[in-house]
């Protein structure tokens, strides 16, 4: 059922392997792949993929220097020990990659298992910070700063969805940071970022400032805050509070209120369905592929990592953030948000997965030319899916307002 | 240009059976429509950017393949020949009908050549009829997308704009810091795909605004404009004022810029879910203006067009 968006797998895998040249991807304008569920899709997977895949986990060299990242660390560079992916596998693999009607010779486009590895955030950004603010400390990923005596550049302010990380946004930073420096914090409780009990839109929005303030205070450069989803209801009370006062844009990834609390009583059962454990972040990176969260081996490798952390037994890898335990704030994540940013002076880009989702204050909105609005067939997470879609998009927005 | 005018009796019949059909919302078949689309080229390509109309005229603006409500318009202002007809774009996409809504103004462009005018709106567009609906009922309803090529191959054809009577300025948007007056517009280079700026699209995508000069729409295309730059174009043409579409207003109708400037939107209830009123536009001998409220017609059938998709989540 969820063969039809085989085309965008297939060219999301390409990309992820350039060295497979096989497959088709001519037909990319024709039509979008409905958006699939991932609950659906995750359940499918499960019975299709046995969970345990019995990787071996060794340590390997080259870790970088950073703050506060042990824990983090532990499973961004572990490689699975020698000896070939097993039959299943491979063919879980090759069913993703090729789609199921490349089925007959499963091996011929089977991508190595060290695919599920993780990827280490260095391929993409520059530089991996843990900033010290009076709100507590925040993961920050930056690329592309300005060096000493360079000239500035307009920022793009990254916040990401709930349970994600700044690693969302590492294939659009690595498109985005010749010309832009490009910030992607963690939000409270996720990834390197101080664990929090208090999840209202009002502190995550004050955390943002507050890390907007710490790197980019002094110098006041230009900024365009672009936010996927949850991340997006923050980008937008961040571009109302008045504290950057060189806001230059907002972009919003794939949030819309009516869209989002219409969908809240779906949201606990979704995230009920998740396994809550990992035998190994391979496994995790696999889950995260096959269950639709992202479309793109890629992403799901390089951000994998930091969305999970190793049990205190050793045992097996749990999600870094318990979604759970927002459930109390997620109507006030949304309630208000489109009328929020229809009242945002700078100019806005509103990216959506489908033209559906569009609730009737943004259509109306939109239909009387108060923001832009850009639709990229896609999964949820657009920026992972379709990076480069993505990035010309952000680019063209800021080429135009700036 | 006479000579067009005049229909064999054959393909009057013809047409006319296509309107009946299409009347009671049976789409033509992919013959009829490439046949349907070869004769609106040939009265397109002969009509000028600035294509002009007489009066009495009745203005409709964007209708977005809502076919029921196109047929309500019809019990209200009457259909032709008995009334002349000036659409203003924006037939397809986002109502469920933009096959048969897009068809039906065809239809009756090519049955009644000199009493119904056509020109173009954003969304005659092949990229954007790919995102937003029209691409996608095609191949729904036919099968393949042959007859999206048509007709999208049509819309290349079709003027930037009308003038009535030579006072009212009518482009689908707006204006264009690049066109002065209607003599530069007359002389664009108008059979492509929409461009994504310059002219050709500012006419398409342009808002007014109620600062005042140009400034950079907030749609991603076009500009916005001040009262001072329609009071200027008004000037510099000798117009009376600028009636456009493009923009949804709640009451189906809204005048701008001190009388420089009214909107037109024909679309009630827009997208089946926005909840305002649409309006069309009477215009006499005079160039008397009387516009006509309408709400969007009751549900169709068992409801399911207006079925939504909950997405996957939201966190």
């Amino acid at each position: 059922m969820n063969r039809v968006d085989e085309n965008a797998e297939g060219s999301e895998a390409k990309e992820a392997f350039p060295q497979e040249q096989g497959g088709d991807v001519g037909h990319r304008r024709l039509p979008p792949a409905m958006p699939r569920n991932p609950a659906v899709a995750a359940h499918e997977n499960r019975l299709r993929n046995p969970a345990k895949f019995g990787l071996d986990r060794k340590q390997s060299f080259g870790v970088p220097k950073i703050k506060n990242h042990k824990e983090l660390l532990k499973g961004l560079f572990q490689k699975k020990e020698g000896g070939m992916p097993s039959l299943k596998e491979r063919e879980a693999a090759a069913f993703h990659v090729g789609g199921a009607g490349t089925s007959a010779f499963p091996g011929a486009s089977v991508p190595s298992m060290k695919s599920f590895e993780p990827l280490p955030w260095s391929n993409y950004f520059d530089d991996l910070r843990v900033l010290e603010t009076e709100r507590g400390s925040f993961g920050v990923y930056v690329a592309g700063w300005p060096a000493e005596g360079q000239e500035p550049r307009p920022v793009i302010f990254a916040v990401h969805g709930g349970g994600y990380t700044g690693l969302t946004w590492s294939l659009l930073a690595k498109r985005l940071k010749e010309k832009y420096a490009v910030v992607a914090m963690d939000l409270r409780s996720h990834g390197l970022s101080e664990q929090s009990d208090d999840f209202s839109i009002e502190a995550m929005a004050q955390d943002a400032c507050s890390v907007w303030n710490h790197l980019c205070g002094e110098t006041k450069p230009k900024t365009v805050v672009l936010g996927h989803s949850l991340g997006g209801a923050v980008a937008i009370h961040v571009s109302s509070l008045d504290k950057i006062p060189s806001l230059a844009g907002t972009v919003v990834i794939d949030v819309v209120e009516g869209t989002a609390l219409a969908s809240l009583p779906y949201m606990g059962q979704v995230i009920g369905r998740r396994p809550d454990r990992f035998s190994s972040v391979q496994d995790f990176v696999k889950y995260a592929y096959t269950s639709g969260l992202t479309k793109n081996f890629e992403a799901a490798r390089v951000s994998g990592a930091s969305q999970v952390v190793q049990d205190e037994d050793g045992q097996g890898w749990r999600w870094r953030t318990d979604l759970r335990k927002t459930e109390k704030w997620w109507r006030e994540w949304y309630e208000g948000l489109s009328a929020k940013f229809l009242s945002v002076p700078a100019p806005k880009l509103l990216l959506l997965a489908g033209t559906d989702r569009l609730d009737k204050e943004l259509t109306i909105g939109h239909m009387a030319g108060k923001f832009q609005l850009k639709v990229l067939p896609a999964g949820h997470a657009i920026q992972e899916d379709e990076p480069e879609k993505t990035a010309d998009a952000v680019d063209e927005f800021i080429q135009r307002y700036l | 240009m006479g000579e067009k005018e005049i229909l064999s009796i054959t393909d009057a019949a013809e047409l006319d059976a296509h309107i009946n059909s299409l009347m009671e919302c049976k789409l033509l078949s992919e013959e009829d429509v490439e046949s349907l689309c070869k004769r609106c080229k040939e009265i397109l390509e002969t009509e000028p950017n600035v294509t002009p109309v007489s009066c009495p005229v009745t203005v409709v603006g964007d209708v977005h393949g809502q076919y029921h409500d196109v047929m309500e318009l019809f019990k209200i202002a009457g259909t032709a020949p008995n009334t002349n007809f000036l659409f203003l774009g924006d037939y397809v996409d986002r109502g469920y009908y933009s096959v048969e809504t897009v068809q039906i103004v065809l239809a009756l462009k090519a049955r009644y050549p000199k009493r119904v005018t056509i020109i173009r709106g954003n969304h005659e567009s092949r990229q954007i009829t790919q995102v937003y609906g029209f691409y996608d009922e095609c191949l729904r309803k036919y099968g393949t997308a042959n007859v999206w090529k048509l007709v999208t191959d049509l819309f290349d054809y079709l003027p930037l704009a009308a003038i009535v009577e030579n006072q009212l300025f009518c482009p689908h948007a707006g204006l264009s810091p690049g066109l002065n007056t209607i003599s530069n517009i007359d002389q664009l280079s108008r059979f492509e795909e929409v461009p994504h700026e310059g002219p050709m699209c500012d006419l398409l995508w342009s808002d007014p605004d109620e600062r005042s000069g140009w400034g950079m729409s907030p749609r991603g295309a076009g500009y916005t404009f001040g009262q001072d730059v329609s009071e200027q174009f008004i000037h510099t043409n000798g117009l009376k004022f600028i009636m456009r579409a493009h923009q949804l207003v709640s009451d189906g109708y809204c005048w701008v810029h001190e009388g420089s400037v009214v909107t037109v939107f024909s679309a009630p209830n827009y997208c089946y879910r926005c909840g305002n009123l649409a309006a069309i536009c009477e215009i006499d001998e005079h160039l008397n203006c009387k516009f006509l409220q309408f709400e969007h017609a009751p549900p169709r059938g068992s409801g399911t067009e207006i079925k939504r998709m909950v997405p996957d989540y939201f966190l």
